[in-house]
């Protein structure tokens, strides 16, 4: 019986293995391997085989050990690992007490096992890892170690020219050229290609062995603000505290060019007590303000206790190259705002310093605090006390006749005012949308509409679509984002917040003013609805079709005692 | 073997279209607001994975709050709230202002060809009684509700209990670790189990860590009763596809009518729960882990204990035996299960016949259970424990498997 039972057997595995070709399990569950064309070549004596990786490689267990072998069944890699995960994009990790590493599929160790996680590698063939007490890096494909470890990361974001710090470590779009991972004790970044690390104490370190031309004084820097990178440089603005034979502190301020490791200071000052702020320096009645790089050059403005004004104009290597009465710094159009020293008017030069716009306004504005996204090429000037507005050649395009205007936030629009209490809208050509009615305005950047507070509801909001020509039935209390949308939707979605006593709640209308979904708690599901909703044909929903979205959405912020009967509002069935 | 292959083949392929039908569970958590890290546990819970193996069938209340210092099991509010009723409207899409219905959560969750449901429901031909029968039993009268009592173990006051646990008595005591030992069996039919119901925390004798984070979850298991009477009830009387106030009323008027019935309790014994694999830069990932396996664990060990609650799942291999259940289903090495073959009746009903008995196979347990892989645990990368047959004949892919006590 056994050795019919056997026979069979055999004929059964000879005539799968014939069949087939690949790894095979015997009748205890044990692994091996069978080759079409020379049978059984690796006996069934693992606990445990993978499928061969393309290079011929797979993962086997024995007696609780991991380890690789190749086809023939030589052992590549000593079954001597914790565990050994499944090959992905290449890799496979490996796990020791002390920690996680890397084998390529060859088999070879690529990361030496001392990690406490290894995130997958993204598109950009860049992987998140950390150590075994949680500090981030990050790793190319080459398994060589970019930068780590802080516990944030912060990168260059290319799309909006700016720095964005995340702890959201799959976020990371890739490796631009400039980026630095940022904690509180150094950052990171790269040069041409390769990468550099720099501590804080080390910016320090190097700053005080600068040399000031300050009588002999020391210099022991503080950084104060970092700059986005601009002309592919990252600026911090550092204040320079000198320390006169008395062991007094004076300060001095100025910039540091992370990638060029040079220090461009050059306003100093004896024994002043300063107070920094959001790259504004005052000390008693005097105040500097410095202006970021844009353009190549740097700019800083001095304001003494006699009210005289100066500014001084850097290039990269922290030469001066201009001192002017009183300028604002170039902006990224190469333009600046000066202030003609002597007849105090307001003008506009270029980057060669020649005026393109004549000193001859009592005030400019190139960039007013409250626009966002100034058209380029037109100024808003004030002349006799009113303004208007004029392009960069000069040119009048609205006369100077309101008490006030200023950009809006979209581009082409701007809010005037001739009492300078109510406001309207007007595009930059002086076309006027709305008449001034408004007591606050704030314009979406699509153009498409704004939401106004009138002088009746002086703390309420409502929108008005000027795509449809439709304005809201409720007022709000804040107006949070608009989304542009289909046609279908009136072209825009709008996220609105009412405040009650307690907290605010969130709704979500689109350009024809219908609802899409009212009093969520939480903001960020009424922005994910409208950017959900906005490209959706549009539908009608029932009113049991908003509340159960308005519940379902709530249901992970809303909690009730254990021992109360709901009302049936707070039910969605 | 040509001959016995190919009828081997086709009887799988047979099996193979009959879909088992999965029970639906409405979760909810009673957080302890008084307790350290509740707003964590609250934050999270919503977001955990519905318990593999169900469909979901929440409402839009999730969370309850208490300031009591001992488990909540949730029945009062079930009770004044009329969960069951609301269960029911779930299911026929009720729209609580117009009163209209519809079937087609039974369809989707049926698995029913759609036309031929709708077709079948409106002649109350016998298939059609059948396959209302069918949609009645298996799917509306396997829903549950979950009552998730979870609170935060703090090492400190478990010292403070164990001292009093000993002060009380060493039979009692004994009682205890006996339970603790065995918490597989911490069921509400087990004595043991129930003299802990005021020293819980004590029976799973947890140590706080630095970095891990340790929760006792208390789970009640109630299921929705649908009898004939209840089912008969709801299509003659409430049921409407038109908006109708008068049902309307009624239906308001006949919340009582629907029942929950208590099926029993499971207490997680709080095992230790690995850091590795979590970002401890975000806490609730590690909240996240040890709620969602503590509550996987009770839902595996209801199903062991309550025949009701059992899940079934198919066979997906039978070179090896292969099948897509592993350590959160709290498979072990001793682990029975039986294979199921299901048959269709002649009123288009399905039964199950039993045909083989089956093991797991040692270190071939399939580490399903949430963020195995991230935690590289052993057998994390499995696709399914591999089974070895210990009696019984023929096994063919498609057929079930259900553990046995």
């Amino acid at each position: 019986m056994k050795i019919r039972n056997f026979t069979f057997i055999t004929l059964v595995f000879m005539l799968i293995s014939n069949a087939y070709a690949g790894v095979i399990i015997n009748e205890k569950g044990k692994y091996g391997y069978t080759d079409e064309a020379r049978g059984i070549i690796i006996p069934c004596k693992y606990d445990y085989m993978s499928d061969f990786s393309k290079k011929g490689i797979a993962i086997v267990q024995k007696k609780n050990k991991w380890g690789c072998i190749n086809t023939d069944g030589k052992v590549i890699l000593k079954l001597k690992y914790l565990y050994i995960s499944a090959f992905e994009d290449g890799f496979a990790k490996i796990s020791t007490k002390e920690g996680l590493g890397l084998i390529n599929d060859n088999g070879k160790v690529v990361l030496p096992a001392s990690f406490g996680f290894i995130k997958p590698f993204n598109k950009s063939g860049i992987a998140i890892i950390g150590t075994v007490d949680g500090k981030i890096g990050v790793m190319d494909t080459n398994c060589s170690t970019i930068c780590g470890c802080g516990n944030k990361i912060a990168y260059y974001n290319q799309e909006f020219n700016r720095i964005d710090i995340t702890s959201e470590m799959d976020t990371i779009p890739g490796l631009p050229d400039y980026f630095y991972l940022y904690d509180e004790e150094q950052f990171f970044y790269r040069k041409n290609g390769k990468s550099m690390c720099t501590r804080r104490s080390d910016v320090r370190n190097s700053l005080m062995n600068i040399t000031y031309n300050c009588s002999g004084r020391d210099a022991i820097p503080e950084v104060c603000g970092w700059s986005d990178f601009k002309d592919g440089i990252a600026i911090i603005t550092t204040t320079v505290n000198l320390i006169d034979d008395a062991g007094k502190v004076g300060v001095s301020m100025g910039y540091y060019n992370i990638v060029e490791d040079k220090f461009i200071g050059y306003v100093r000052f004896d024994k002043s007590k300063v107070d920094v702020k959001n790259g504004n320096m005052f000390s008693g009645t005097n105040v500097f303000k410095l202006y970021e790089f844009n353009n190549g050059y740097g700019c800083c403005s001095h304001i003494d206790k006699t009210g005289k004004k100066r500014s001084y104009i850097f290039d990269l290597n922290g030469n001066i190259v201009r001192k002017l009465g009183m300028a604002f710094g170039f902006n990224k159009e190469g333009y600046m705002i000066v202030q003609d020293s002597v007849s105090k008017k307001y003008g506009v030069i270029n980057l060669n310093f020649e005026y393109v716009v004549e000193p001859k306004y009592s005030d400019i504005s190139l960039y007013k605090q409250k626009a966002m996204v100034p058209p380029f090429g037109k100024i808003l000037v004030k002349e006799n006390n009113l303004w208007g507005e004029i392009d960069i050649d000069g040119n009048v395009i609205i006369p100077c006749k309101f008490k006030n205007v200023f950009y809006s936030s979209a581009k082409g629009l701007i809010l005037y005012s001739t009492d300078g209490e109510n406001y309207g809208i007007m595009m930059d050509n002086g076309k006027i949308i709305s008449d001034c009615k408004y007591k606050d305005i704030y314009v979406s950047m699509s153009q498409n509409s704004f939401c106004a507070t009138t002088a009746q509801e002086s703390k309420k909001i409502r929108i008005y679509s000027t795509y449809t020509g439709k304005s809201s039935t409720e007022s709000y209390d804040t107006f949070v984002d608009v989304i542009e949308a289909n046609e279908e939707h009136g072209g825009q979605i709008f996220v609105l917040g009412t405040k009650s006593s307690n907290d605010t709640t969130y709704s979500v209308i689109d350009g024809n003013m219908n609802l899409i979904v009212d009093r969520l708690i939480c903001v960020d599901d009424a922005l994910s609805i409208a950017n959900e909703e906005s490209q959706k044909p549009f539908k009608q929903a029932s009113a049991i079709e908003i509340k159960r979205l308005r519940l379902k959405k709530n249901m992970n912020t809303k909690k009730y005692p254990a021992t109360y009967t709901l009302s049936e509002e707070e039910w969605d069935y | 073997m040509v001959i016995v292959l190919a009828s081997t083949y086709l009887w799988s392929k047979k099996i193979d279209e009959i879909d088992y039908k999965r029970s639906s569970i409405y979760s909810i958590l009673v957080n302890h607001t008084e307790q350290k890290y509740a707003s964590f546990i609250s934050d999270v819970f919503c977001k955990m994975p519905m318990p593999d193996k169900y469909n979901e069938h929440n409402l839009s209340v999730r969370i309850l709050t208490t300031n009591k210092q001992t488990p909540e099991d949730g029945s009062l509010f079930l009770e004044q709230n009329d969960i069951a009723s609301r269960l029911v409207s779930k299911w026929f899409n009720r729209n609580q202002e117009t009163g209209e219905c519809n079937t087609e959560l039974i369809k989707e969750r049926g698995l029913y060809n759609a036309s031929m449901f709708d077709m079948m429901f409106a002649s109350q031909t016998v298939r059609g009684n059948s396959m209302l029968a069918d949609a009645g039993e298996e799917l509306i009268g396997n829903t549950f509700v979950l009552v998730n009592d979870i609170r935060y173990v703090d090492a400190e006051k478990q010292a403070q209990a164990a001292s009093i646990g000993i002060a009380v008595g060493s039979a009692l005591l004994g009682a205890f670790v006996g339970a603790a030992q065995n918490s597989n069996k911490q069921s509400d039919n087990n004595n043991a189990g129930n003299a802990i119901s005021n020293l819980g925390m004590l029976a799973a004798n947890i140590v706080s860590t630095i970095k891990g984070f340790k929760v006792v979850v208390h789970t009640y298991l109630y299921q929705l009763v649908w009898d004939d009477e209840t089912a008969d009830f709801f299509y003659g009387s409430l049921y409407s596809e038109k908006a109708d106030p008068y049902k309307i009323n009624l239906f308001n008027e006949s919340r009582k009518k629907f029942k929950l019935k208590y099926i029993g309790k499971q207490l997680s014994n709080g095992r230790d729960i690995s850091c590795m694999g979590v970002n401890l830069d975000t806490p609730d990932q590690m909240v996240m882990k040890a709620c969602t396996r503590a509550i996987d664990e009770n839902c595996a060990n209801l199903a062991k204990n309550f025949e009701q609650f059992k899940i079934k799942e198919k066979i997906v291999s039978t070179s090896p035996i292969t099948v897509a259940i592993g350590k959160k289903e709290e498979i072990t090495e001793n682990s029975k299960f039986e294979v199921l073959q299901p048959v269709e009746k002649s009123n288009g009903t399905i039964s199950y016949r039993q045909v083989a008995i089956i093991k797991p196979r040692r270190g071939l347990i399939w580490d399903n259970r949430y963020m195995a892989k991230e935690e590289n645990a052993v057998g994390s990368s499995l696709n399914g424990t591999t089974f070895y047959k210990v009696s019984g004949g023929k096994i063919v892919p498609g057929m079930l498997v259900r553990e046995l006590k």
